[in-house]
C-alpha cells in the first residue's frame, strides 16, 4: 500500500498508543534542525513526533539548551531551522514576565534571522515582537481538564507538564505547526464527490436521495474555510457534468456551492487526466497538491501518474476524513496574508486573460486589460506575503534563498540591499503583491541575490516588464548602474533559468551595465518610495 | 499477571523480556524519560494510579512487578 495512506491509517484510525509512537521508525529524507531553548523539558514532546513529522515528509533533529531561566542563548546553533522557544511561565515570580520575555525574544531575534516559535506553559505571554509565532497552549488545558499537569512526575520528567498534554501538542507540533513553518505550504485541493464529499453515489441515487451525514457536513464546512483561505478548491470526479452543475443547484443544505470550486472536471476521464488539467490551468506543480478520494485504486492510479501529490484516502466515516484533512501538513496558514483572498478570482481572470491573448496582438492586450504595474520600496507592511512568496514559489526563482519573516525584515533595514516589491493589477483583477527583487550592493556594481514571481502573474506577456523593472528601481536607488546576477538552478526553474538566458545573460555570474525601459503607453507604471 | 507487565516494560524501554528477566534487580533499564512513559503505559493498561512515593520507589523490573501486582 502506498506508504502514506499506511501512516494515515496508523495515525488517525488506529488510535495509537505513545509507546507505538515512540517504536515508529521514521523514513522520511528531507532533513531539518530544530533547536528546543528551554527552561523545562521537551523531550516527552520529541519522543511520539516523528512519526507525525514522517506524515508530513520531514525529518527533524532536535537540539537542546540547558534548562536557562534567563534565556542567555549562549551556546546557541545559529544553524538550525528553527528554534523552539519552550517555556514554563510558572517558573518566573515577581518579575514583569511580559517586558523581560519581549526583550529577550527581542535579543534574539538579533542574533537568529529564522523562525522562531515560542510555547509558553501555564501562562501566556503577551508577545509583541513581529514574526515570532506564539503557539497557544491554553486550548489544550480547556481540552484536558485536570490532565493538563501531573506535578507527580515533575521530578523525573523536568516538567510539570502531564503526557496527555505532551502527546497533544507532540501531535499539532509535528503536523502543523513544525510543516508550516518549515515546508511551503499547498495549493490546491482536489476532491472527489461520490462518497467523499456526502454519502451515495450522483449518477445512480440522484442528487436528492444523496445522504449529508453530520460530519459529511463539517468536512465541506472545514473545505469551504480552506478555499476562503486561499486554497484552490477543485473537483475530479467521474460523474456527467450537467449532473454535476444540478447537484449544487439543488441541494441547499450543502456549505459547498458551485462558485466555491475554481475548477471543475466532470467525465469519465481517469482521475490523473482531470488533475493535470487542474495543475496546467492553475500553472503549479503536483507537489503542492492533495487529492482526497475515497477509492484506493484511483488514488494509486494518480500517485503512479503524479508521485509526488499529496493523498488522503476518503473514509466511510467522514469523521475520520475531516480530522485527516484538519490535521493535514501544509494546510495551516500561520499569518493571511491579503492575496491569500484574491487568489481564486485572480486565477478565474486569468482564463479571460488567456482567451484575450490569443485573440489579439501583445500591445493590444495589455493596452486592452489596463494593466498597472507599481514598484515598491516600502515593503514592512508586506513582509508576511515576501516571505510567504519567497517560500512557496518554485517556477520562478532564482536562488531559492527561502527567506524567513525575520530575514525579509533584517534585509529592509540594511541599507545596503534594496528590496523592490511589485503589484499588479488589471481591469479583471487586483492581483496584489506578485513578485520581489533583492538586490545587494557589491564591491564593483549590484548583485542580484533573489529574484521571485508570482506562477498566478506568469504568462501574461509581463515577465520582462515585472523583473527588469524591479531591478531597474533597485539599481536607481542604489545609484550604480553594473549588475550581476546569480543563479540557482533547480528541479523546476526552468522559467527562471530561460528568462535570465533571454534577458539577462550578460550579467550572469559577471558584472555589465543594466539598461531598461518601460515601452511607452502599453501599461501604467507606479513607483513608490523611489 | 507478571508476563503482561514485563511485556509493558519491554515495550516501553525497548529491551527484550530476556533480557530484563536477566537483570530483574538492576536500576538501571531505563533513564527518567523511559520511566515516565513505563508508568503512564502502566497507569493506562491496568486502570491504575502510583502515588508519588510509589513512583519514588519503583527503581527495578521486580519492585514494579511488585507495586502493580498489589494494587490489581
Amino acid at each position: 500500500m502506498i506508504r502514506e495512506i499506511e501512516l494515515q491509517t496508523f495515525l488517525f484510525e488506529n488510535n495509537p498508543s505513545r509507546v507505538e509512537l515512540l517504536n515508529y521508525q521514521a523514513a522520511s529524507c528531507n532533513k531539518f534542525t530544530v533547536s528546543v531553548y528551554r527552561n523545562h523539558s521537551f523531550e516527552l514532546v520529541e519522543n511520539t513526533i516523528h512519526a507525525y513529522l514522517d506524515y508530513a515528509d520531514i525529518k527533524v533533529n532536535f537540539s537542546y539548551s540547558d534548562y536557562d531561566d534567563s534565556l542567555s542563548f549562549l551556546n546557541l546553533d545559529l544553524s538550525c531551522d528553527l528554534i523552539i522557544l519552550w517555556l514554563d511561565i510558572s517558573r518566573y515570580k515577581n518579575i514583569n514576565i511580559d517586558a523581560f520575555l519581549n526583550s529577550r525574544i527581542r535579543h534574539l531575534k538579533v542574533i537568529f534571522k529564522k523562525n522562531i516559535l515560542a510555547i509558553p506553559f501555564e501562562n501566556n505571554f503577551r508577545l509583541s515582537c513581529d514574526n515570532v509565532i506564539c503557539y497557544d497552549t491554553s486550548y489544550v488545558k480547556s481540552l484536558l481538564g485536570e490532565q493538563y499537569k501531573d506535578e507527580r512526575l515533575e521530578k523525573f520528567s523536568g516538567t510539570k507538564m502531564s503526557l496527555s498534554t505532551c502527546s497533544v501538542i507532540s501531535e499539532d507540533l509535528g503536523l502543523n505547526y513544525i510543516p508550516a513553518i518549515l515546508r511551503p505550504a499547498l495549493k490546491c485541493i482536489v476532491v472527489d464527490l461520490d462518497n467523499t464529499l456526502y454519502h451515495g453515489v450522483l449518477g445512480e441515487d440522484g442528487a436528492e436521495n444523496l445522504t449529508l451525514t453530520p460530519y459529511h457536513k463539517q468536512l465541506q464546512e472545514k473545505l469551504k474555510f480552506l478555499s476562503c483561505q486561499g486554497f484552490f478548491l477543485c473537483i475530479a470526479s467521474k460523474n456527467n457534468v450537467d449532473d454535476v452543475i444540478e447537484l449544487f443547484s439543488v441541494r441547499d443544505d450543502f456549505p459547498l456551492k458551485f462558485d466555491d470550486f475554481t475548477k471543475i472536471c466532470a467525465n469519465w476521464s481517469c482521475k490523473s487526466t482531470s488533475i493535470s488539467e487542474i495543475i496546467n490551468e492553475l500553472n503549479i506543480n503536483e507537489n503542492s497538491v492533495l487529492f482526497i478520494d475515497d477509492n484506493i485504486g484511483e488514488i494509486f492510479s494518480v500517485k503512479s501518474e503524479y508521485p509526488s501529490i499529496k493523498v488522503i484516502l476518503a473514509n466511510m466515516n467522514a469523521e475520520i476524513t475531516k480530522k485527516v484533512l484538519s490535521n493535514f501538513p501544509g494546510l495551516l496558514k500561520l499569518s493571511l496574508q491579503k492575496e491569500d483572498g484574491i487568489r481564486k478570482g485572480d486565477s478565474l481572470a486569468n482564463k479571460s486573460r488567456k482567451i484575450m491573448l490569443h485573440s489579439f496582438t501583445r500591445e493590444d492586450y495589455l493596452k486592452d486589460l489596463n494593466v498597472e504595474l507599481s514598484f515598491s520600496l516600502h515593503c514592512k507592511d508586506y513582509i508576511g506575503r515576501i516571505a510567504e512568496l519567497a517560500n512557496k514559489t518554485n517556477q520562478f526563482i532564482f536562488t531559492y534563498k527561502r527567506y524567513s519573516l525575520s530575514e525579509v525584515a533584517a534585509l529592509l533595514e540594511n541599507d545596503k540591499v534594496k528590496v523592490v516589491a511589485v503589484f499588479l493589477k488589471d481591469r479583471l483583477s487586483d492581483s496584489g503583491l506578485i513578485g520581489v527583487v533583492v538586490v545587494r550592493q557589491g564591491a564593483h556594481g549590484a548583485i542580484l541575490e533573489e529574484c521571485f514571481v508570482s506562477c498566478r502573474s506568469l504568462g501574461r506577456g509581463l515577465d520582462k516588464e515585472i523583473v527588469l523593472g524591479a531591478i531597474n528601481v533597485a539599481l536607481k536607488k542604489l545609484s550604480v548602474s553594473k549588475l550581476q546576477v546569480n543563479l540557482v538552478i533547480g528541479k523546476r526553474n526552468k522559467p527562471a533559468c530561460s528568462f535570465i538566458d533571454d534577458f539577462l545573460a550578460k550579467h550572469k555570474g559577471c558584472y555589465s551595465d543594466f539598461e531598461f525601459n518601460f515601452a511607452n503607453n502599453l501599461l501604467k507604471v507606479n513607483l513608490i518610495g523611489v | 499477571m507478571e508476563n503482561e507487565i514485563l511485556k509493558i516494560i519491554s515495550d516501553a524501554t525497548r529491551v527484550n523480556i530476556k533480557e530484563i528477566k536477566k537483570n530483574i534487580d538492576s536500576n538501571n533499564i531505563w533513564d527518567s524519560l523511559i520511566y515516565i512513559e513505563l508508568i503512564i503505559s502502566l497507569e493506562d493498561n491496568f486502570n491504575i494510579s502510583f502515588d508519588e512515593s510509589e513512583i519514588d520507589q519503583m527503581k527495578t523490573p521486580r519492585k514494579v512487578i511488585k507495586c502493580v501486582s498489589g494494587k490489581i
